[in-house]
Order: C-alpha cells, then structure tokens, then sequence
C-alpha cells in the first residue's frame, strides 16, 4: 500500500505547523493572564517548556542519545504539568493529594524506565503508554465530576472542561501509536512514520484548538449564579 | 509497509472517536441534569403555587364565612334586641340602650363590608375600587388619588378580589405606617395586563432590611409579603423601590384575563 505524495507533502506541512501552532494557546494565555486560574497558568507553564524542548529537538540537531533523553525529558514534563492541572482543580483533597502521589509514582517509573527497563532505546513506549492511561484516566475523572457538580452552566465555555477533552482526545488518539512505537521504528519504514506524524499531527492539532478555546474562555465564565434583584 | 501500521492505524481513529463520545456523553449527561433539575424547580414552584392559591382561597372563604355570620347572626340578632327594647314603651330608659344597640349595628355592617366586600361582588373591581378610594377621608392627614386609567373592565371575581386585596393593602400600609400626606394608585387595565403603581411620600422603608427579623415597632415586611403571594398567585410580577425618608414605589404587573358582561357571575352571597 503506498501513499499519494500529496499526504506526505500534508504529513510534513501539518508537522512542522501544529509545532508553531503552540504559539496560538500561548499567545491566547498572554493575553488573557489576569484571567487565568491556577491550573491553566501551569498548563502555560507546561506548554512552554515542552515547546522549548520541542523546539531544540527539531532545530538544535542533538545526538540521538540526547535527542532520546529530550523527548524522554518532554514526556515526563507533559505528565506532570498536565497530571498537576488536576492535582489543582480536583475538589476534594483527598483528591488531590492521590493525584501528586500518582504523579510522583510516575516519576519513578519514567527514571526506571529509562535507567532499566528501555535502556538506550531511541522511544521510551513504556512511559509514554503510562502517561497516556494516566492523564486520560485524569481527564475523565475530572470530567466526570464536572458533569455530576455542574460549576457552570455551559460546560462546554468552561476551560478545564476544553483542557480535559483536549488531552482525552490527545492521548486516546496517540496511545496505540505509543505503545507500537518501537515495532514501527525497528521496522525503518518512511512510509508509516509519514502516516505516524500525519495522525499526531491531527490529534496535536485538535489539542490545540482546545487548549487556545480554553485560555480564550477563561474571561468569560458563565456562572450559575443569580443576582438577587427586588422582584 | 509495517504489518502493525495498519491495524494501529484503524484503531486509532476509532479510540479518538471513542473519546470524542466520552465527551460528547459529559455535555449531554450535564444538559441532561440541568432539564431535571429544572423541571424539579418548576414542580416544586407549581406546587408552591398551588399552596399559595389555596391558602389564599381558604383565608377569603373564611372571611365570607366570618361576614354572612355576622351579617345574618350577630347582626340580626341585635336588630331583634333593638326591635324589644322599643317595645318596652319607656323611651326614656332604653334611649341608650338602643343608640349603644345602633353603633354595634353599624360596627358588625362595617367588620362585615370590609371582610366581604359586597361593592366588589356586585359592581365589579373598578367600581369597588371607587368605593374603597372614599372612605379615605378627603380632610383627613392623608390626601388619596385613585386613578383608573384604560377602559376599567370586569375579571373573574377571584382575580377581582386577589387584586382589591393588593391596592387594599398599599393603602392599608400607606395610611398605618408610612405617615404619607399624599399616596397615588394608578390602576391600569391594559390590554391584556392589568397594572398597579402605587406611589407615596411616607417615611419609607430600608429595602435591604426586608427579609431580616423586623424589630419591635419597626415596619415588618408582612404587608410585603402578603402583596408578594398575591402578586405570585396570579403569576404577576412586583417591583418596588423605597429609600428611608424618601416615601415607596411599588410597581405590580398582572397577566389577568377579562371577562364579558354576559361571564359575570350571578351574586350568591348576601349583600350588606
């Protein structure tokens, strides 16, 4: 099965444009700073960093072993800041503090993955199917709970709501890719990393979208409050 | 092409999918939630309302009850005492007796038309509302201007009397409490609305301290909260403004239905 040229030509296109399309969350977040909560603050902070590592991956030419350990790195940033999104917005403590030590855990594992179990392998596909099932696991809790408590009265304005369905979609879309990754990089094969990139591109593309909707609604809460007039 | 890719690669769009109808399934559990509870609320407020109504209803039916019994007993029963003592042939020692008889008379008639009415039952709510505008004293400490404005037409008698018993109660309170020389009723009867503006240059009243335990000799917000289950039973709605000092506005709208000459009902209770 081969490919038209024309969805390689798009795979590449779209590749290098959903990594500057980051620029459109974070220059929505810019300008909408003194509206944001705690947790999209740190979904900037998360966005920042792993555009910077992204960004010295693609154009800074490391050595495969430090261009390894960069998307290593890029991978457990994501978790974290992602998985500390929820660690911040769950409501309930015991929550949270259940969110921190799953992160920590997952440190853990990232460190032993790396040091042991995929050792000098060029795709860490333990850690990156672990940060999946964990931040999608994450994602539907929270949404589950914005469902049943209601905050708003249009949840989809509301902005953890955009957050938690961009990762949902994100990782739900990248997680078989992931956890394949090292059968399709053993296997050498240009063709299937063009429709590899082409489908995270999609996905990065959506999350995005997301993510720019969500730091541009979090001036605009509409909130189920009612305003006590004498009528 | 790797013998994985392609598999991946179906089962791909499908979990995506899958977690679009994840969220597709939170939007609609919510919408879902909000139509129950709204629906929840609205029961609830209908049931309030029903509770309202028939609590409105009872209080009128015992007030007509409490007015034929002093009307047909205890008014009867004094003209009979009268009729005896003016059979006694000594005019001289029953002169007071029968003046002391004429005032209870005439203080049963009054308890009796003020809890029933009859001008309303009779004439109507724009004629009862003339009536209910003179017995202000025109020399008295407050001056009364009962305007009807529109073309004044009948309601059913329920309405008539839920909306006698509103302008009943501005003026009550206008003239008990608010110490106002001048109070002005607009009654608008609109095309379908009928409308209340009530305006008087009183003591006023702190809005903000309404719904707060109303001190002793303080005006308590009861007269409030009379005209706002009234206002709630006919489904209208009330504004009011008031500033200490400055005297009251209140604003009621009312959604009534008018009726034609030939849907008045016939009279069914007596007549003062």
């Amino acid at each position: 099965m081969a490919f038209p040229p024309w969805i390689i030509t798009l795979a590449d296109y779209l590749e290098h444009g959903t990594n500057l399309l980051v620029l459109a969350p974070l220059a929505t977040a810019g300008l909408r700073w003194p509206h944001l909560t705690q947790p999209l603050r740190l979904l900037v902070g998360g966005l920042v960093i792993t555009a910077a590592l992204v960004s010295y991956a693609t154009l800074g030419h490391p050595t495969p072993a430090v261009e390894s350990l960069l998307w290593h790195i890029y991978t457990i940033v994501q978790t974290l800041f992602f998985g500390g999104i929820y660690a911040l917005a769950f409501q309930q403590q015991r929550q949270r503090q259940l969110v921190q030590l799953v992160l920590l855990c997952f440190l853990a594992f990232a460190l032993l993955d790396w040091a042991w179990l995929e050792q000098g392998t060029s795709m860490h596909a333990y850690t990156h199917s672990v940060q999946s099932l964990l931040l999608i696991g994450l994602s539907g809790l929270y949404l589950r709970q914005l469902a049943q408590q209601m905050p708003v009265l249009h949840l989809e304005n509301h902005s953890l709501f955009l957050v938690s369905s961009g990762i949902v979609m994100y990782f739900s879309g990248t997680i078989l890719l992931y956890v394949f990754a090292g059968h399709f990089i053993s296997a050498s094969d240009a063709m299937g990393a063009h429709a590899v990139s082409l489908l995270m591109s999609v996905v990065n593309l959506v999350q995005l979208g997301l993510f720019t909707l969500a730091f541009y609604h979090a001036s605009q809460p509409s909130l189920l409050s009612s305003a006590r007039t004498h009528e | 092409m790797n013998n994985w890719l392609v598999p991946v690669l179906l089962a791909t769009p499908v979990l995506l999918l899958l977690a679009l109808g994840i969220v597709a399934f939170v939007l609609r559990y919510q919408r879902r939630l909000l139509r129950q509870q709204e629906q929840i609320r609205q029961v609830r407020e209908m049931a309030q309302q029903q509770a309202l109504e028939a609590a409105l209803l009872a209080q009128e039916d015992e007030r007509r009850r409490i007015a034929a019994d002093l009307h047909d007993g205890v008014g009867t029963t004094l003209a009979i005492v009268k009729l005896h003592l003016s059979t006694l042939g000594h005019p001289a020692l029953t002169q007071e007796a029968s003046a002391l008889l004429d005032q209870a008379i005439t203080e049963v008639r009054r308890i009796s038309r003020n809890l029933l009415p009859a001008a309303l039952q009779k004439f109507g709510l724009p004629f009862a509302l003339d009536a209910l505008a003179r017995t202000v004293p025109t020399d008295g400490p407050t001056r009364l201007n009962l305007e009807q404005r529109g073309q004044p037409r009948r309601l059913d008698p329920h309405y008539e009397l839920i909306v006698y018993r509103m302008v009943q109660e501005l003026l009550g309170n206008g003239l008990r409490h608010a110490h106002a020389d001048k109070i002005d009723i607009i009654v608008d009867f609109g095309a379908d609305t009928l409308s209340l503006h009530y305006t008087d240059n009183g003591i006023g009243f702190d809005t903000s301290k309404i719904d707060t335990q109303p001190l002793t000799g303080a005006r308590t917000g009861h007269g409030l909260t009379n005209l706002h289950s009234r206002v709630k039973v006919l489904l209208g709605t009330l504004r009011y403004q008031s500033e200490l000092g400055a005297g009251s506005q209140f604003w009621i709208s009312l959604p009534v239905p008018y009726i034609t000459a030939s849907q008045v009902p016939a009279l069914t209770t007596p007549l003062l």
